[in-house]
Protein backbone atom coordinates (compact mmCIF):
# COMPACT_ATOMS: atom_id res chain seq x y z
CA UNK A 1 0.00 0.00 0.00
CA UNK A 2 2.55 2.39 0.94
CA UNK A 3 4.76 1.51 -2.18
CA UNK A 4 1.55 2.60 -4.64
CA UNK A 5 0.95 5.69 -2.20
CA UNK A 6 4.76 6.38 -2.81
CA UNK A 7 4.20 5.75 -6.96
CA UNK A 8 1.42 7.62 -7.14
CA UNK A 9 2.70 10.73 -5.16
CA UNK A 10 5.52 10.72 -7.50
CA UNK A 11 3.45 10.52 -10.83
CA UNK A 12 1.17 12.97 -9.41
CA UNK A 13 4.58 15.93 -8.69
CA UNK A 14 6.09 14.64 -12.22
CA UNK A 15 2.39 15.75 -13.86
CA UNK A 16 2.67 18.41 -11.63
CA UNK A 17 6.02 20.03 -12.76
CA UNK A 18 5.25 19.29 -16.56
CA UNK A 19 1.76 21.40 -16.09
CA UNK A 20 4.22 24.39 -14.56
CA UNK A 21 6.60 23.96 -17.23
CA UNK A 22 3.50 23.93 -20.13
CA UNK A 23 2.77 27.51 -19.41
CA UNK A 24 6.54 28.53 -20.91
CA UNK A 25 6.19 26.49 -23.51
CA UNK A 26 2.89 27.50 -24.61
CA UNK A 27 3.98 30.94 -24.80
CA UNK A 28 7.37 30.99 -26.02
CA UNK A 29 8.83 27.06 -26.17
CA UNK A 30 6.66 25.75 -28.67
CA UNK A 31 7.18 28.41 -31.67
CA UNK A 32 11.80 27.71 -30.44
CA UNK A 33 11.04 23.88 -31.09
CA UNK A 34 8.43 23.25 -33.97
CA UNK A 35 8.72 26.53 -36.56
CA UNK A 36 4.95 24.59 -37.02
CA UNK A 37 3.65 26.55 -34.15
CA UNK A 38 4.27 29.85 -35.56
CA UNK A 39 1.00 31.54 -35.99
CA UNK A 40 -0.52 28.65 -34.76
CA UNK A 41 -4.28 29.05 -32.65
CA UNK A 42 -4.22 28.76 -28.91
CA UNK A 43 -6.73 25.66 -29.87
CA UNK A 44 -4.08 23.65 -30.75
CA UNK A 45 -1.46 24.76 -27.93
CA UNK A 46 -4.21 24.23 -25.37
CA UNK A 47 -4.80 20.60 -26.87
CA UNK A 48 -1.13 19.58 -26.44
CA UNK A 49 -1.33 20.21 -22.62
CA UNK A 50 -1.32 16.90 -21.51
CA UNK A 51 0.99 15.10 -23.82
CA UNK A 52 3.26 18.35 -22.17
CA UNK A 53 2.61 17.19 -18.96
CA UNK A 54 3.55 13.59 -19.90
CA UNK A 55 6.91 14.62 -21.80
CA UNK A 56 7.97 18.01 -20.67
CA UNK A 57 11.54 16.36 -19.71
CA UNK A 58 11.86 15.83 -23.52
CA UNK A 59 10.47 18.69 -25.30
CA UNK A 60 12.71 20.78 -22.57
CA UNK A 61 15.77 19.57 -23.42
CA UNK A 62 14.75 20.10 -26.85
CA UNK A 63 14.01 23.63 -26.50
CA UNK A 64 17.18 24.41 -24.36
CA UNK A 65 18.92 22.11 -27.30
CA UNK A 66 17.31 24.62 -29.88
CA UNK A 67 17.86 27.69 -27.99
CA UNK A 68 21.75 26.85 -28.12
CA UNK A 69 22.09 26.10 -31.64
CA UNK A 70 20.67 29.58 -32.09
CA UNK A 71 23.12 30.85 -30.38
CA UNK A 72 25.52 29.54 -31.50
CA UNK B 1 3.21 19.14 -42.60
CA UNK B 2 4.74 22.24 -42.13
CA UNK B 3 2.45 24.54 -42.27
CA UNK B 4 0.63 26.54 -38.93
CA UNK B 5 -1.02 23.93 -36.37
CA UNK B 6 -4.56 23.77 -36.17
CA UNK B 7 -6.23 22.43 -32.75
CA UNK B 8 -7.83 19.58 -34.78
CA UNK B 9 -7.31 19.56 -38.75
CA UNK B 10 -10.57 19.25 -39.90
CA UNK B 11 -12.00 19.39 -43.44
CA UNK B 12 -14.49 18.28 -45.05
CA UNK B 13 -14.06 13.98 -45.35
CA UNK B 14 -13.11 14.32 -41.76
CA UNK B 15 -15.73 16.17 -40.80
CA UNK B 16 -17.71 13.43 -42.60
CA UNK B 17 -15.96 10.51 -40.82
CA UNK B 18 -16.29 12.85 -37.88
CA UNK B 19 -20.62 13.11 -37.96
CA UNK B 20 -20.34 9.05 -38.75
CA UNK B 21 -18.51 7.98 -35.89
CA UNK B 22 -20.92 10.39 -33.44
CA UNK B 23 -24.09 8.68 -35.42
CA UNK B 24 -22.62 5.27 -34.88
CA UNK B 25 -21.73 5.97 -31.38
CA UNK B 26 -25.15 7.73 -30.46
CA UNK B 27 -27.21 4.61 -32.11
CA UNK B 28 -24.89 1.93 -30.26
CA UNK B 29 -25.36 3.83 -26.90
CA UNK B 30 -29.37 4.20 -27.38
CA UNK B 31 -29.56 0.74 -28.59
CA UNK B 32 -27.63 -0.72 -25.72
CA UNK B 33 -29.48 1.30 -22.63
CA UNK B 34 -32.55 0.64 -23.91
CA UNK B 35 -32.13 -3.11 -24.23
CA UNK B 36 -30.66 -3.24 -20.78
CA UNK B 37 -33.86 -1.52 -19.83
CA UNK B 38 -36.16 -4.45 -21.14
CA UNK B 39 -33.96 -6.96 -20.20
CA UNK B 40 -33.29 -5.49 -16.39
CA UNK B 41 -35.34 -2.90 -15.54
CA UNK B 42 -33.38 -2.23 -12.14
CA UNK B 43 -30.21 -1.48 -13.90
CA UNK B 44 -28.85 1.70 -12.19
CA UNK B 45 -27.57 5.04 -14.18
CA UNK B 46 -24.25 3.93 -12.97
CA UNK B 47 -24.45 0.21 -14.39
CA UNK B 48 -26.05 1.41 -17.33
CA UNK B 49 -23.12 3.88 -18.04
CA UNK B 50 -20.66 1.78 -17.10
CA UNK B 51 -21.64 -1.11 -19.10
CA UNK B 52 -22.50 0.69 -22.47
CA UNK B 53 -19.29 2.77 -22.76
CA UNK B 54 -17.33 -0.41 -22.11
CA UNK B 55 -18.98 -2.22 -24.75
CA UNK B 56 -19.08 0.55 -27.11
CA UNK B 57 -15.24 1.07 -26.20
CA UNK B 58 -14.11 -2.39 -27.08
CA UNK B 59 -16.55 -2.74 -29.87
CA UNK B 60 -14.35 0.36 -31.38
CA UNK B 61 -11.14 -0.94 -30.50
CA UNK B 62 -11.64 -4.21 -32.66
CA UNK B 63 -12.82 -1.69 -35.64
CA UNK B 64 -9.74 0.38 -35.36
CA UNK B 65 -7.26 -2.73 -35.36
CA UNK B 66 -8.71 -3.84 -38.06
CA UNK B 67 -8.81 -0.96 -40.25
CA UNK B 68 -5.01 -1.23 -41.01
CA UNK B 69 -5.04 -5.14 -42.19
CA UNK B 70 -8.19 -4.08 -44.27
CA UNK B 71 -6.27 -1.22 -46.01
CA UNK B 72 -3.52 -3.20 -46.84
CA UNK B 73 -5.54 -6.26 -48.32
CA UNK B 74 -8.07 -4.27 -50.06
CA UNK B 75 -7.80 -0.42 -51.48
CA UNK B 76 -11.56 0.14 -50.73
CA UNK B 77 -10.73 0.22 -46.89
CA UNK B 78 -8.56 3.22 -47.45
CA UNK B 79 -11.36 5.94 -46.40
CA UNK B 80 -11.44 4.06 -43.23
CA UNK B 81 -7.96 4.93 -42.61
CA UNK B 82 -8.09 8.68 -43.46
CA UNK B 83 -9.19 9.60 -40.03
CA UNK B 84 -8.67 6.84 -37.34
CA UNK B 85 -7.12 9.19 -35.13
CA UNK B 86 -10.24 10.67 -34.40
CA UNK B 87 -11.49 7.27 -33.84
CA UNK B 88 -8.66 6.45 -31.76
CA UNK B 89 -9.36 9.63 -29.10
CA UNK B 90 -13.45 8.39 -29.37
CA UNK B 91 -12.52 5.28 -27.92
CA UNK B 92 -10.41 6.49 -25.25
CA UNK B 93 -12.91 8.89 -24.41
CA UNK B 94 -15.55 5.80 -23.92
CA UNK B 95 -12.83 4.10 -22.26
CA UNK B 96 -11.97 7.18 -19.87
CA UNK B 97 -16.11 7.20 -18.80
CA UNK B 98 -16.03 3.77 -18.22
CA UNK B 99 -12.77 3.77 -16.06
CA UNK B 100 -13.83 7.44 -13.97
CA UNK B 101 -17.34 6.02 -13.42
CA UNK B 102 -16.26 1.96 -12.51
CA UNK B 103 -13.39 4.11 -10.14
CA UNK B 104 -16.21 5.88 -8.16
CA UNK B 105 -18.35 3.04 -8.34
CA UNK B 106 -16.09 0.24 -6.60
CA UNK B 107 -13.27 2.36 -5.18
CA UNK B 108 -14.38 5.99 -4.49
CA UNK B 109 -16.82 5.08 -1.37
CA UNK B 110 -13.97 4.61 1.31
CA UNK B 111 -11.41 6.46 2.68
CA UNK B 112 -8.68 5.69 0.97
CA UNK B 113 -7.49 7.01 -2.22
CA UNK B 114 -9.61 5.45 -4.72
CA UNK B 115 -6.60 4.49 -7.21
CA UNK B 116 -4.61 3.22 -4.16
CA UNK B 117 -8.04 1.27 -3.55
CA UNK B 118 -7.91 -0.13 -6.90
CA UNK B 119 -4.74 -1.53 -6.48
CA UNK B 120 -4.69 -2.98 -2.75
CA UNK B 121 -8.31 -4.20 -3.04
CA UNK B 122 -7.70 -7.31 -4.62
CA UNK B 123 -4.09 -8.43 -4.63
CA UNK B 124 -5.37 -12.63 -5.84
CA UNK B 125 -2.51 -11.73 -8.70
CA UNK B 126 -2.00 -15.59 -8.74
CA UNK B 127 -5.23 -16.51 -9.01
CA UNK B 128 -6.87 -16.69 -12.62
CA UNK B 129 -10.59 -16.71 -11.67
CA UNK B 130 -10.09 -14.10 -8.90
CA UNK B 131 -7.31 -12.11 -10.59
CA UNK B 132 -7.48 -8.44 -10.21
CA UNK B 133 -8.47 -7.60 -13.53
CA UNK B 134 -9.38 -3.61 -12.94
CA UNK B 135 -5.92 -3.80 -12.92
CA UNK B 136 -5.15 -4.60 -16.59
CA UNK B 137 -8.04 -2.33 -17.63
CA UNK B 138 -6.02 0.78 -15.76
CA UNK B 139 -3.05 0.07 -17.65
CA UNK B 140 -4.37 -0.46 -20.94
CA UNK B 141 -6.13 2.84 -20.39
CA UNK B 142 -2.97 4.65 -19.46
CA UNK B 143 -1.78 3.17 -22.52
CA UNK B 144 -5.13 4.74 -24.79
CA UNK B 145 -4.23 8.23 -22.77
CA UNK B 146 -0.55 8.46 -24.13
CA UNK B 147 -1.89 7.77 -27.70
CA UNK B 148 -4.65 9.89 -27.51
CA UNK B 149 -2.68 12.53 -26.07
CA UNK B 150 0.37 12.56 -28.80
CA UNK B 151 -2.69 12.02 -31.72
CA UNK B 152 -1.78 15.59 -32.79
CA UNK B 153 0.56 15.77 -36.13
CA UNK B 154 3.29 18.00 -33.56
CA UNK B 155 3.77 15.15 -31.61
CA UNK B 156 4.24 13.07 -34.56
CA UNK B 157 7.02 15.53 -36.31
CA UNK B 158 8.52 16.11 -32.29
CA UNK B 159 8.74 12.75 -31.14
CA UNK B 160 9.76 11.65 -34.62
CA UNK B 161 7.61 9.18 -36.54
CA UNK B 162 9.65 5.96 -35.46
CA UNK B 163 9.27 6.96 -31.71
CA UNK B 164 5.68 7.48 -32.77
CA UNK B 165 4.80 4.72 -34.04
CA UNK B 166 6.12 2.11 -31.24
CA UNK B 167 4.73 4.04 -28.82
CA UNK B 168 1.41 3.96 -30.90
CA UNK B 169 1.88 0.13 -31.15
CA UNK B 170 1.35 -0.51 -28.13
CA UNK B 171 -2.05 -0.57 -28.86
CA UNK B 172 -1.39 -4.32 -29.55
CA UNK B 173 -0.44 -4.56 -25.77
CA UNK B 174 -2.82 -2.42 -24.72
CA UNK B 175 -5.68 -4.83 -26.90
CA UNK B 176 -4.36 -8.00 -25.22
CA UNK B 177 -5.03 -6.22 -21.80
CA UNK B 178 -8.65 -5.23 -22.55
CA UNK B 179 -9.12 -8.85 -23.73
CA UNK B 180 -7.77 -9.95 -20.62
CA UNK B 181 -9.88 -7.39 -18.51
CA UNK B 182 -12.61 -8.47 -19.87
CA UNK B 183 -12.44 -12.54 -19.49
CA UNK B 184 -11.24 -12.42 -16.30
CA UNK B 185 -13.79 -9.19 -15.40
CA UNK B 186 -17.15 -9.28 -16.11
CA UNK B 187 -17.41 -13.13 -17.68
CA UNK B 188 -16.27 -14.70 -15.29
CA UNK B 189 -19.95 -13.55 -13.43
CA UNK B 190 -21.29 -14.34 -16.41
CA UNK B 191 -22.77 -18.04 -17.44
CA UNK B 192 -23.76 -17.18 -20.68
CA UNK B 193 -21.11 -18.41 -23.07
CA UNK B 194 -22.22 -16.17 -26.09
CA UNK B 195 -19.68 -13.46 -24.53
CA UNK B 196 -16.87 -15.91 -24.88
CA UNK B 197 -17.43 -16.49 -28.44
CA UNK B 198 -17.78 -12.84 -28.90
CA UNK B 199 -14.65 -11.69 -27.38
CA UNK B 200 -12.85 -15.16 -29.03
CA UNK B 201 -14.02 -13.98 -32.55
CA UNK B 202 -13.02 -10.45 -32.16
CA UNK B 203 -9.94 -11.79 -31.05
CA UNK B 204 -9.75 -14.37 -34.01
CA UNK B 205 -10.89 -12.03 -36.97
CA UNK B 206 -7.77 -9.51 -35.89
CA UNK B 207 -5.28 -12.17 -35.90
CA UNK B 208 -6.51 -13.55 -39.03
CA UNK B 209 -6.59 -10.07 -40.97
CA UNK B 210 -3.00 -9.20 -39.55
CA UNK B 211 -1.63 -12.62 -40.61
CA UNK B 212 -2.72 -12.38 -43.72
CA UNK B 213 -1.88 -8.74 -44.76
CA UNK B 214 1.80 -9.26 -42.93
CA UNK B 215 2.00 -12.42 -45.57
CA UNK B 216 0.95 -10.21 -48.15
CA UNK B 217 3.29 -7.83 -48.03
CA UNK B 218 6.05 -10.78 -46.90
CA UNK B 219 5.36 -11.61 -50.62
CA UNK B 220 6.08 -8.29 -51.97
CA UNK B 221 9.39 -7.89 -49.71
CA UNK B 222 10.29 -11.24 -51.58
CA UNK B 223 10.30 -10.02 -54.97
CA UNK B 224 13.46 -11.33 -57.33
CA UNK B 225 14.78 -9.26 -60.09
CA UNK B 226 17.08 -11.42 -61.88
CA UNK B 227 17.64 -8.77 -64.95
CA UNK B 228 20.74 -5.86 -63.94
CA UNK B 229 22.39 -4.06 -66.30
CA UNK B 230 24.59 -0.83 -65.31
CA UNK B 231 22.86 -0.65 -61.88
CA UNK B 232 19.43 -0.18 -63.55
CA UNK B 233 17.32 -3.72 -62.84
CA UNK B 234 14.43 -5.01 -65.22
CA UNK B 235 10.85 -4.70 -62.95
CA UNK B 236 7.98 -4.82 -65.26
CA UNK B 237 6.71 -4.07 -68.82
CA UNK B 238 5.51 -0.52 -68.97
CA UNK B 239 1.71 -1.42 -69.92
CA UNK B 240 1.63 -2.54 -66.40
CA UNK B 241 1.91 0.45 -64.44
CA UNK B 242 -1.31 2.20 -65.41
CA UNK B 243 -1.56 6.19 -65.47
CA UNK B 244 -1.23 8.73 -62.25
CA UNK B 245 -0.94 5.16 -60.82
CA UNK B 246 2.40 3.38 -59.53
CA UNK B 247 3.50 -0.33 -59.17
CA UNK B 248 5.79 -0.76 -56.39
CA UNK B 249 9.15 -2.96 -56.26
CA UNK B 250 11.34 -3.84 -53.32
CA UNK B 251 14.72 -3.97 -54.04
CA UNK B 252 18.33 -3.67 -52.37
CA UNK B 253 15.97 -3.14 -48.81
CA UNK B 254 14.11 -0.42 -49.68
CA UNK B 255 10.50 0.02 -51.72
CA UNK B 256 10.46 2.30 -54.99
CA UNK B 257 7.27 3.89 -55.87
CA UNK B 258 7.44 4.06 -59.95
CA UNK B 259 4.63 6.11 -60.74
CA UNK B 260 2.95 7.26 -64.35
CA UNK B 261 2.30 10.91 -64.32
CA UNK B 262 1.56 12.76 -68.29
CA UNK B 263 3.51 10.08 -70.27
CA UNK B 264 6.37 9.77 -67.73
CA UNK B 265 7.45 7.26 -65.53
CA UNK B 266 9.08 9.01 -62.30
CA UNK B 267 10.32 6.96 -58.70
CA UNK B 268 10.24 7.53 -55.29
CA UNK B 269 11.26 6.16 -52.39
CA UNK B 270 7.53 4.49 -50.91
CA UNK B 271 7.61 5.86 -47.33
CA UNK B 272 5.46 8.82 -46.65
CA UNK B 273 7.33 11.10 -44.46
CA UNK B 274 4.46 11.93 -42.40
CA UNK B 275 3.28 8.37 -41.16
CA UNK B 276 5.30 5.72 -43.20
CA UNK B 277 1.94 5.91 -45.80
CA UNK B 278 2.82 3.64 -49.11
CA UNK B 279 3.17 6.04 -51.60
CA UNK B 280 3.02 3.63 -54.45
CA UNK B 281 -0.70 2.47 -53.35
CA UNK B 282 -1.53 6.10 -53.74
CA UNK B 283 -2.85 8.19 -56.86
CA UNK B 284 -1.84 11.70 -58.91
CA UNK B 285 -4.13 14.23 -57.65
CA UNK B 286 -3.81 17.71 -59.10
CA UNK B 287 0.18 16.64 -60.21
CA UNK B 288 0.96 15.57 -56.96
CA UNK B 289 1.61 12.00 -55.61
CA UNK B 290 -1.10 11.65 -52.91
CA UNK B 291 -0.83 8.58 -49.69
CA UNK B 292 -3.79 7.01 -49.44
CA UNK B 293 -2.93 7.29 -45.68
CA UNK B 294 -3.83 11.12 -44.78
CA UNK B 295 -3.22 12.67 -48.32
CA UNK B 296 0.35 14.43 -47.95
CA UNK B 297 1.22 14.96 -50.98
CA UNK B 298 4.72 15.01 -53.49
CA UNK B 299 5.99 16.25 -56.68
CA UNK B 300 6.56 13.17 -59.20
CA UNK B 301 10.07 14.37 -60.53
CA UNK B 302 11.56 15.73 -57.30
CA UNK B 303 9.60 13.79 -54.40
CA UNK B 304 9.14 17.52 -52.79
CA UNK B 305 5.74 18.34 -51.21
CA UNK B 306 3.95 21.51 -52.73
CA UNK B 307 5.16 25.06 -50.61
CA UNK B 308 4.50 25.33 -48.39
CA UNK B 309 4.88 22.27 -46.91
CA UNK B 310 8.50 20.47 -46.59
CA UNK B 311 8.71 16.90 -46.76
CA UNK B 312 10.97 15.39 -49.01
CA UNK B 313 11.20 11.68 -50.12
CA UNK B 314 14.18 10.21 -52.00
CA UNK B 315 14.11 9.92 -55.55
CA UNK B 316 15.14 7.40 -58.23
CA UNK B 317 16.61 7.00 -61.76
CA UNK B 318 14.60 5.23 -64.14
CA UNK B 319 14.32 4.63 -67.82
CA UNK B 320 13.21 2.73 -70.58
CA UNK B 321 14.24 0.36 -72.69
CA UNK B 322 11.93 -1.94 -75.42
CA UNK B 323 9.18 -1.43 -73.33
CA UNK B 324 10.47 -2.52 -70.59
CA UNK B 325 10.94 -0.32 -67.18
CA UNK B 326 14.39 -0.37 -65.78
CA UNK B 327 14.81 1.12 -62.05
CA UNK B 328 18.35 2.15 -60.39
CA UNK B 329 18.17 1.15 -56.40
CA UNK B 330 20.57 3.83 -55.83
CA UNK B 331 18.79 6.77 -53.95
CA UNK B 332 19.32 10.10 -54.95
CA UNK B 333 19.11 12.45 -51.94
CA UNK B 334 15.61 13.39 -50.83
CA UNK B 335 14.15 15.93 -53.17
CA UNK B 336 16.68 15.87 -55.41
CA UNK B 337 15.36 16.21 -59.19
CA UNK B 338 15.39 13.25 -61.71
CA UNK B 339 14.01 13.87 -65.56
CA UNK B 340 12.27 10.53 -65.47
CA UNK B 341 11.56 8.36 -68.47
CA UNK B 342 9.64 9.38 -71.11
CA UNK B 343 7.44 6.82 -72.46
CA UNK B 344 6.83 7.02 -76.44
CA UNK C 1 5.63 1.28 -43.59
CA UNK C 2 9.35 0.63 -43.08
CA UNK C 3 10.39 -3.15 -43.52
CA UNK C 4 11.18 -3.39 -39.74
CA UNK C 5 7.53 -1.99 -38.90
CA UNK C 6 6.29 -4.45 -41.03
CA UNK C 7 7.94 -6.99 -39.49
CA UNK C 8 7.42 -6.34 -36.43
CA UNK C 9 3.87 -5.92 -36.97
CA UNK C 10 4.18 -9.59 -37.97
CA UNK C 11 6.30 -10.94 -35.02
CA UNK C 12 3.94 -9.30 -32.70
CA UNK C 13 0.45 -10.70 -34.43
CA UNK C 14 1.94 -14.14 -34.77
CA UNK C 15 2.84 -14.35 -31.08
CA UNK C 16 -0.79 -13.04 -30.60
CA UNK C 17 -2.42 -15.32 -32.78
CA UNK C 18 -0.77 -18.10 -29.88
CA UNK C 19 -1.36 -15.74 -26.08
CA UNK C 20 -4.45 -14.91 -27.62
CA UNK C 21 -6.82 -18.13 -27.51
CA UNK C 22 -4.42 -19.20 -24.96
CA UNK C 23 -5.61 -16.24 -22.32
CA UNK C 24 -9.29 -16.19 -23.56
CA UNK C 25 -9.43 -20.49 -22.86
CA UNK C 26 -7.53 -20.23 -19.83
CA UNK C 27 -9.61 -17.37 -18.76
CA UNK C 28 -12.90 -19.19 -19.74
CA UNK C 29 -11.87 -22.65 -18.25
CA UNK C 30 -11.28 -20.36 -14.69
CA UNK C 31 -15.10 -19.39 -14.87
CA UNK C 32 -16.58 -22.84 -13.37
CA UNK C 33 -14.02 -22.71 -10.64
CA UNK C 34 -14.75 -19.13 -9.41
CA UNK C 35 -16.36 -18.52 -6.27
CA UNK C 36 -15.14 -15.74 -4.28
CA UNK C 37 -18.88 -14.41 -3.56
CA UNK C 38 -20.40 -17.75 -2.69
CA UNK C 39 -17.75 -18.65 -0.17
CA UNK C 40 -18.44 -15.26 1.82
CA UNK C 41 -22.24 -15.41 1.51
CA UNK C 42 -24.38 -18.39 1.40
CA UNK C 43 -26.10 -18.62 -2.12
CA UNK C 44 -29.84 -17.60 -2.36
CA UNK C 45 -32.10 -18.88 0.18
CA UNK C 46 -35.39 -19.03 1.40
CA UNK C 47 -36.30 -16.31 4.38
CA UNK C 48 -37.04 -18.17 7.34
CA UNK C 49 -40.41 -17.03 8.38
CA UNK C 50 -39.95 -15.80 12.44
CA UNK C 51 -38.54 -12.81 13.10
CA UNK C 52 -36.79 -13.70 16.42
CA UNK C 53 -35.02 -10.38 17.48
CA UNK C 54 -34.38 -7.27 15.60
CA UNK C 55 -32.07 -4.18 15.51
CA UNK C 56 -33.21 -1.03 13.78
CA UNK C 57 -30.29 1.09 12.90
CA UNK C 58 -30.23 4.44 10.40
CA UNK C 59 -28.80 2.62 7.75
CA UNK C 60 -29.41 -0.49 8.35
CA UNK C 61 -31.66 -3.49 9.84
CA UNK C 62 -30.80 -6.64 11.47
CA UNK C 63 -32.98 -9.64 11.70
CA UNK C 64 -32.17 -12.99 13.58
CA UNK C 65 -34.63 -15.64 11.98
CA UNK C 66 -36.19 -19.24 12.74
CA UNK C 67 -38.32 -21.73 11.34
CA UNK C 68 -40.74 -22.34 13.80
CA UNK C 69 -39.06 -25.42 15.44
CA UNK C 70 -36.26 -23.48 16.34
CA UNK C 71 -34.21 -25.36 14.41
CA UNK C 72 -32.45 -23.12 11.72
CA UNK C 73 -31.11 -19.70 11.99
CA UNK C 74 -30.27 -16.99 10.10
CA UNK C 75 -28.89 -13.24 9.94
CA UNK C 76 -30.89 -10.90 7.48
CA UNK C 77 -29.03 -8.13 6.93
CA UNK C 78 -31.10 -5.15 5.03
CA UNK C 79 -29.34 -2.00 3.77
CA UNK C 80 -31.52 1.05 4.32
CA UNK C 81 -28.90 3.34 2.66
CA UNK C 82 -25.88 3.11 0.98
CA UNK C 83 -23.34 1.61 2.63
CA UNK C 84 -20.00 3.78 2.41
CA UNK C 85 -17.39 0.59 2.77
CA UNK C 86 -16.79 -1.42 -0.14
CA UNK C 87 -14.84 -3.81 1.69
CA UNK C 88 -17.37 -4.78 4.52
CA UNK C 89 -17.78 -8.20 6.73
CA UNK C 90 -19.86 -9.54 9.10
CA UNK C 91 -18.61 -11.49 12.01
CA UNK C 92 -20.29 -13.68 14.91
CA UNK C 93 -18.69 -13.71 18.59
CA UNK C 94 -19.32 -13.60 21.98
CA UNK C 95 -20.33 -10.27 23.77
CA UNK C 96 -16.64 -9.11 25.71
CA UNK C 97 -14.74 -9.75 22.32
CA UNK C 98 -14.04 -7.10 19.67
CA UNK C 99 -11.49 -8.67 17.85
CA UNK C 100 -12.20 -10.24 14.32
CA UNK C 101 -9.49 -12.77 14.85
CA UNK C 102 -11.17 -14.06 17.35
CA UNK C 103 -15.18 -14.47 15.74
CA UNK C 104 -16.15 -16.25 12.88
CA UNK C 105 -16.89 -14.71 9.63
CA UNK C 106 -20.45 -15.15 8.76
CA UNK C 107 -20.40 -13.03 5.32
CA UNK C 108 -19.52 -10.32 3.10
CA UNK C 109 -21.89 -7.56 2.41
CA UNK C 110 -22.01 -4.65 -0.46
CA UNK C 111 -23.29 -1.31 -0.46
CA UNK C 112 -26.64 -2.02 -1.61
CA UNK C 113 -29.48 -4.70 -1.07
CA UNK C 114 -30.64 -7.73 1.21
CA UNK C 115 -28.73 -10.33 2.46
CA UNK C 116 -29.27 -13.53 3.91
CA UNK C 117 -26.85 -15.38 5.96
CA UNK C 118 -27.24 -19.00 8.04
CA UNK C 119 -26.22 -19.03 11.53
CA UNK C 120 -24.18 -21.69 13.27
CA UNK C 121 -25.00 -22.56 16.47
CA UNK C 122 -23.68 -21.00 19.75
CA UNK C 123 -23.53 -22.35 23.35
CA UNK C 124 -26.41 -22.59 25.34
CA UNK C 125 -24.68 -20.85 28.08
CA UNK C 126 -22.84 -18.09 26.13
CA UNK C 127 -24.45 -14.86 27.66
CA UNK C 128 -25.47 -12.87 24.20
CA UNK C 129 -24.41 -12.75 20.86
CA UNK C 130 -22.28 -10.18 19.13
CA UNK C 131 -21.96 -9.26 15.41
CA UNK C 132 -18.98 -7.03 14.00
CA UNK C 133 -19.29 -5.05 10.75
CA UNK C 134 -15.70 -4.77 9.57
CA UNK C 135 -13.94 -2.73 7.12
CA UNK C 136 -11.02 -5.24 6.18
CA UNK C 137 -9.41 -2.98 3.92
CA UNK C 138 -9.00 -0.12 6.67
CA UNK C 139 -8.74 -2.66 9.44
CA UNK C 140 -11.49 -1.17 11.54
CA UNK C 141 -14.93 -1.84 13.38
CA UNK C 142 -17.63 -0.12 11.71
CA UNK C 143 -20.17 -1.25 13.65
CA UNK C 144 -21.60 -3.85 16.39
CA UNK C 145 -24.74 -4.89 17.23
CA UNK C 146 -25.40 -6.96 20.55
CA UNK C 147 -27.89 -9.87 20.46
CA UNK C 148 -29.49 -12.09 23.20
CA UNK C 149 -28.52 -15.81 22.47
CA UNK C 150 -31.33 -16.94 20.82
CA UNK C 151 -29.58 -20.85 21.43
CA UNK C 152 -30.68 -20.60 24.89
CA UNK C 153 -34.40 -21.25 23.81
CA UNK C 154 -37.50 -19.34 24.87
CA UNK C 155 -36.60 -17.58 28.03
Amino acid sequence: MIFVTIILIIVALYLLAGLVFAIPFMIKGVTVIDEGAHGSSWGFRIIIIPGVMVFWPFLLNKWLYASKMKRS
Amino acid sequence: MSASYAAVGWNKQKKIYDWLIACLCFIYLLLFISVTLIINEQATFETLLIRSTSTLAVLLLHIILAIGPLCRLNKKFLPLLYNRRHLGVTMFTFALVHGSFSLFQFHALSNTNPIISLFTSNTNFGSLAAFPFQVLGLFALIIFFLMAITSHDFWLHNLSPKVWKTLHMFVYLAYILVVMHVMLGVIQYENDPVFVIMIFAGAITLVILHLLAGSKERKLDNMKFALQREGFVYVCPVAEIEDSRAKIFYIDKERIAVYRHNNKLYAIHNVCKHQGGPLGEGKILDGCITCPWHGYQYLPHNGQSPPPFKEKVSTYDVKIIDGKVWLNPAPFAEGTERPGAEIK
Amino acid sequence: MMRSLRKRHLQIWSAWALLLPAGITLAWLAIPYQQPVKLLQTPAQELLPAIIQTKEHDDYTLNIRSDHSHTVWQLEWKNKTTLNYPSAVIYKTTVHNNDPEKAELVGRIEARGDYIFELSPVPHNQAGLKFILYDFIHEAVIDTFIFKNPFRGPE
